[in-house]
């Protein structure tokens, strides 16, 4: 249960940075802060230092992830922000890093079978979606989520 | 002295007078310019074959090589050290060329963070080189990184924070390092151990930089004669960067002032037009035996004194003017401080004093 909830607490602190680096980069008009703040909490939320494993091959990446354990949930998230920070720094002017990003975004994509958007530029789109964000990561947090101690105990109490 | 007021490419400004030529880039320094960079290309020899000098070290290095390939192998981590100009980036460039292999260039100064260094480690290729200049002037943290790489090709990755962190291990592909650094002295023991062979570059006999210079006029499409390849070769302070870069300087100086044709005579009214006499001194380096000689009446002089003297830092003085002084045996270093040797006064037309 614990778990959970620090999963949750993750994948709800992901979405946030998502609608907020949105702003950044719309409102703002500051897309190089965006992508900065994206960059920051894929740092955060796998516990890796972000300098080190945003600098990685992206096959290296997502091998990285894959051993170090991370929940795909939060893959999914770190992926999606990539995307997003890709588009950033596309419009930062930073082309070879955008690049980067939407490479290891696709690395992961294709590791962890993420059904990804083809063009990061389709990924404000989804953003649009994101309305009622809270609701949504529950949905996702306790869809897949392993059978736990507590889930063991139910089960047995009713037979 | 013969003074000259003129600007000219790659020279930059040549104002009046020895003690202007201070502050004016040399044109007898080893360290690469931009100039340098375009001529480099053209002229850096691709294969062992076509490198000229360093025999020992080529005998040596097509040993590994053959070995190395015979087994299916990548080549161990080698260590180019010398002098600037000697030539440790071409033969890095030539290790990977004989082993058919891609070279990813970087230098210790550019690799600021350990990510920097992830970052190129992985995407590295099977049995590619990867030239690290200046190898000295790693950060300790990247150093550290690197130890792992080299040993175990794997990279070590930090996941989760306090009591919780644990390392990760990541494979990396075998690759070969080829490091080069001008100062041995500066690198950790550790680093130094970690190269599977090292090699000191010497400088070239003025024969073989001679070979070198005839090399690139034929590239060039210079009309030199043997005599004026030697004369340049002799006023190149046993370095190939900078016999390649007086070649240009002479070619520009022959084409204004002469036919075009380069041979001992022209070579030497042009080098010295440009201020490098026959041993290959510039006015910077005249200036210092000048000051131990005469203004210091041939005393010991202190680093700092000296310094002040010439209005440069300490730290030039000592690495960038002193070292081929001393190699020619113009300047020694005493307990008490740097003198003019009796081969200096010499060279200066003067008369060393009585001991």
């Amino acid at each position: 249960m614990l778990e959970q909830d620090y999963l949750m607490r993750i994948l709800l602190q992901f979405a946030e940075i998502l609608r907020r680096s949105w702003i950044r980069a719309r409102d703002d008009r500051d897309p190089k802060a965006a992508a900065d703040m994206l960059e920051d909490a894929v740092g955060e939320a796998t516990d890796i230092d972000g300098g080190t494993l945003l600098s990685l091959a992206p096959e290296s990446m997502a091998s990285i992830l894959q051993v170090s354990g991370t929940d795909p949930r939060v893959i999914e998230y770190v992926a999606r922000s990539l995307m997003l920070a890709s588009l950033y720094l596309r419009e930062a002017g930073e082309d070879a890093l955008s690049d980067l990003r939407l490479a290891q975004a696709r690395s992961l994509g294709d590791a962890y079978g993420l059904d990804l958007p083809d063009d990061p530029a389709d990924m404000p789109g989804l953003l649009d979606e994101f309305e009622g964000a809270e609701e949504a990561i529950i949905d996702i947090a306790s869809a897949d989520a392993p059978a736990g101690p507590d889930a063991r105990v139910s089960e047995r109490s009713a037979e | 002295m013969e003074r000259s007021d003129i600007e000219i490419e790659g020279l930059g400004y040549v104002a009046d007078g020895v003690d202007a030529a201070v502050e004016r880039p040399r044109v007898v320094a080893a360290e690469l310019t931009e100039d340098d960079l375009a001529l480099d290309r053209s002229l850096r020899p691709k294969r062992l074959g076509d490198y000229l000098g360093q025999t020992k070290v080529k005998e040596s290095l097509a040993i590994l090589i053959e070995a190395a390939r015979a087994r299916g192998d990548v080549v161990d981590h080698i260590l180019f050290s010398g002098p600037p100009g000697l030539g440790k980036t071409t033969l890095a460039t030539v290790v990977a060329n004989e082993l058919g292999a891609s070279i990813r260039t970087t230098s210790g100064p550019a690799i600021e963070r350990t990510g920097d260094l992830a970052a190129i480690l992985t995407n590295l290729e099977e049995g590619d080189v990867l030239f690290i200049d200046e190898i000295h002037r790693l950060n300790r943290m990247v150093e550290e990184v690197l130890y792992p790489a080299l040993e175990d090709f794997a990279l070590d990755i930090v996941v989760g924070k306090g009591p919780a962190a644990r390392s990760i291990r990541l494979d990396l592909p075998h690759f070969t390092l080829v490091g080069a650094t001008t100062r041995t002295g500066l690198l950790t023991g550790p680093l130094r151990d970690r190269f599977g062979i090292s090699f000191r570059l010497a400088y070239y006999t003025p024969e073989e930089l001679a070979s070198i210079v005839r090399r690139s006029a034929s590239i060039l499409g210079i009309d030199i004669a043997e005599d004026g390849a030697l004369e340049i070769a002799r006023r190149s302070r046993g370095t190939p960067r900078l016999a390649n870069r007086l070649l240009k300087r002479v070619r520009d100086w022959a084409q204004v002032r002469g036919d075009g044709r380069i041979d001992e005579d022209v070579a030497a009214q042009a080098l010295s037009f440009f201020e490098v006499d026959a041993l290959g001194l510039d006015a910077v380096d005249n200036r210092i035996l000048e000051l131990l000689a005469v203004q210091f009446g041939g005393r010991p002089v202190g680093l700092t004194t000296l310094a002040s003297a010439l209005s440069e830092d300490p730290d030039s003085l000592e690495d960038v003017y002193e070292p081929f002084l001393m190699q020619q045996g113009l300047m020694v270093r005493t307990p008490k401080g740097r003198q003019a040797t009796p081969r200096a006064y010499e060279h200066l037309g003067m008369q060393a004093p009585s001991a």
